[in-house]
């Protein structure tokens, strides 16, 4: 059977001691797409669908004439320059009305190039903020092939209000589930303190997508460069993991932690499944799993078997499936154990990202005592794992929160700002090397 | 290993409390001298940690003091354990699977556990207190409430002494 991913997995522990009672043990599932011939390119279908409601006229700083929607222009007409040929866009505005700015182009040469970006740059703010118009529009348009990579790439500066706020989100997150099924995840990114985070969270979720909070509108130049970088880096698509424990060995919490934490609910005690995002060559994927060993074991054991179902777009397979083995050895000679400080390190920020996501959600929700003291236990944990800028401006938040008796306002930028850094704690570490964020 | 925070018991090498997420001390089980290239385990540096009031975190709640319903498969514990409410205790502690669109609502809802698929009813049995231990009777459940392996009859009422075996169809679980 030919690989086309690497499936890695680290203990936190060399070997567990011959016990008689159950103990917990850590395990990172590594997923790198293998180095494999590039084959065919693989075009991007890109849609976008942009806010151009009133609140985006808002001014981005007392020393620049650019409003917000200037600096969205700017960063789609940058991201539109990074495509290449054969790729295809497709713009959409929303207010109260829904508007094609840019019908769908495929990229033959500069000439489309510079149509796409008078499209742009010709969108004009209007209204409130109908958002499922456009989504239902832009899921209409028909797809090239079955060889693209459609994803559509969603910005909204407020909440969704028209014509009711229930109505509306219902509406979206149903186009978020037909989406999902045609293939075409959402990539949402929101910005300010006015849109409705958790919907916005649940839109990219439902679609099998991602979410992310833009700290300071003139990041999204950078932001969205990045994203198209990491559209032309898609190796594996449409994956699935599932880990199957033996009898004895418990799925006590199962996290992904590349490209982003994200903490699964409801886990079943033996049997996990879960769809994964674009498995890029840059950043792969990976999961930490904690398990709880019964102490019936004292030779070696195939814990749990993985498996893994992919496609491989680019040389055109669909449901490629490999399997793997986490193997767990005991020992009654604890001079033999070792911990392994990688896997050690990625437990730690995950559950500090944990700690300040259930600070701020108590500061939020109004018990502000709590919050301070979870965030001020997140921060010491970020300071000794090395992130001392994070945990220095998750002390400055919890202080904020501590004065005030409440998150909002700018803290709730700042919060924001956090726990998305926060959720790329893990990725930014192993790409960088570094300790920290900055 | 006792969380110092919420009291809860945790599998030894946990480094994360699985009830209230505070961080744990270093596991006696792992060397805390380590070789070059290794860090000692996180909870090892504590100078900066403060321990938090009990009640900020868990309600101050002792949660090594409550009974807790664990869930067993071939005579294993499967990991899944239910707490039951504090004391006092409600006269009727109803067992079963939450169905929403149905407005049944259980006082312990087993889907979890594995409720579904071991065809444990909606409305499957009621716990109660007799002051000393707890009891059990069934709730005109479909496949049955046994105690030990003995099926209880309609309106029977059944006590659980320690160690006992209970199981609402094919769902087995103890109290501990």
């Amino acid at each position: 059977m030919n690989k086309f991913a690497h499936i890695k997995t680290q203990l936190s522990q060399n070997v567990l001691p011959i016990s008689t009672s159950a103990q917990t043990i850590y395990a990172l599932v590594k997923i790198d797409p293998v180095d494999f011939p590039a084959g065919q390119k693989i075009p991007l279908d890109l849609r976008m669908v942009l806010d151009r409601s009133g609140s985006m006229s808002s001014m981005t700083s007392a020393y620049s004439s650019k409003n917000c929607l200037d600096l969205l222009k700017e960063a789609c007409v940058n991201a539109a320059g990074m495509m290449q040929k054969d790729d295809r866009m497709t713009v959409y505005s929303f207010s109260d009305r829904s508007k094609l700015e840019l019908k769908p182009t495929i990229i033959k040469n500069g000439k489309d190039h510079d149509r796409i970006r008078k499209a742009i740059q010709s969108i004009r703010l209007s209204g409130s903020t109908h958002l499922s118009t456009s989504l239902d529009e832009m899921l209409k348009i028909n797809p090239i092939n079955n060889n693209y990579l459609q994803r559509a790439l969603i910005f909204t500066d407020g909440e969704v209000n028209v014509p009711g706020t229930d109505s509306e989100e219902k509406a979206c997150l149903s186009l978020a589930g037909k989406a999902r099924k045609m293939g075409i995840p959402f990539w949402v990114y929101g910005t300010g303190i006015h849109y409705a985070e958790d919907f916005l969270k649940k839109l990219a979720a439902v679609s099998g997508g991602s979410f992310e909070h833009i700290s300071d509108p003139k990041d999204m130049v950078s932001l969205f460069s990045d994203q198209m970088q990491f559209f032309k880096d898609v190796a594996i698509t449409n994956a699935e993991i599932s880990l199957d424990a033996i009898p004895g060995v418990i799925l006590r919490k199962v996290s992904r932690v590349i490209p982003d934490i994200e903490v699964y609910a409801h886990i079943q005690p033996t049997y996990f499944s879960s769809d994964i995002p674009d498995i890029d060559r840059v950043r792969g994927a990976a999961f930490l799993i904690q398990l709880e060993i019964a102490p019936v074991f004292d030779k070696p054991i195939k814990a749990v078997y993985i498996n893994l179902r992919y496609d491989v777009p680019s040389l055109g397979l669909k449901a490629v499936e490999q399997n793997s083995e986490m193997e767990i050895t005991f020992t009654d000679d604890a001079s033999l154990i070792r911990q392994n400080s990688d896997v050690v390190d990625i437990v730690t920020l995950q559950g500090a990202h944990t700690l300040a996501t259930l600070g701020a959600q108590a500061a939020e929700t109004g018990n502000a005592q709590q919050g301070v003291t979870l965030m001020q236990q997140a921060a010491a944990l970020y300071n000794n794992a090395g992130a001392v800028d994070m945990a220095t401006q998750l002390m400055t938040l919890s202080n904020s929160v501590s004065s005030q008796g409440s998150l909002s306002g700018n803290s709730l930028n700042t919060k924001r700002t956090l726990t998305t850094a926060s959720r790329k704690m893990v990725t930014h570490r192993m790409i960088t090397n570094s300790p920290d964020t900055n | 290993m006792i969380c110092p925070y919420c009291s809860f018991d945790n599998p030894d090498g946990t480094l994360f409390c699985d009830d209230c997420n505070m961080p744990l001390p270093a596991n006696v089980n792992v060397p805390q001298q380590a070789i070059s290239g290794v860090s000692a385990p996180v909870g090892n540096q504590s100078s900066t940690q403060q321990k938090p009031h009990l009640s900020l975190i868990a309600g101050g709640l002792q949660q090594k003091d409550l009974p807790r319903l664990v869930v067993m498969e071939n005579m294993l514990p499967t990991g899944e354990s239910l707490r039951l409410p504090r004391p006092p205790y409600p006269a009727e502690i109803l067992l079963g699977r939450n169905d929403l669109k149905n407005s049944v609502v259980v006082d312990i809802d087993l889907t979890g556990a594995g409720g579904f698929q071991k065809k444990v009813s909606r409305k499957h049995a009621f716990m109660g207190h007799d002051g000393t231990n707890f009891t059990i009777k069934d709730a005109g459940s479909t496949y049955g409430t046994f105690i030990n392996k003995s099926k209880l009859t309609q309106g029977q009422t059944a006590t659980i002494l320690p160690g006992d075996e209970v199981r609402l169809a094919e769902l087995t679980f103890k109290i501990e």
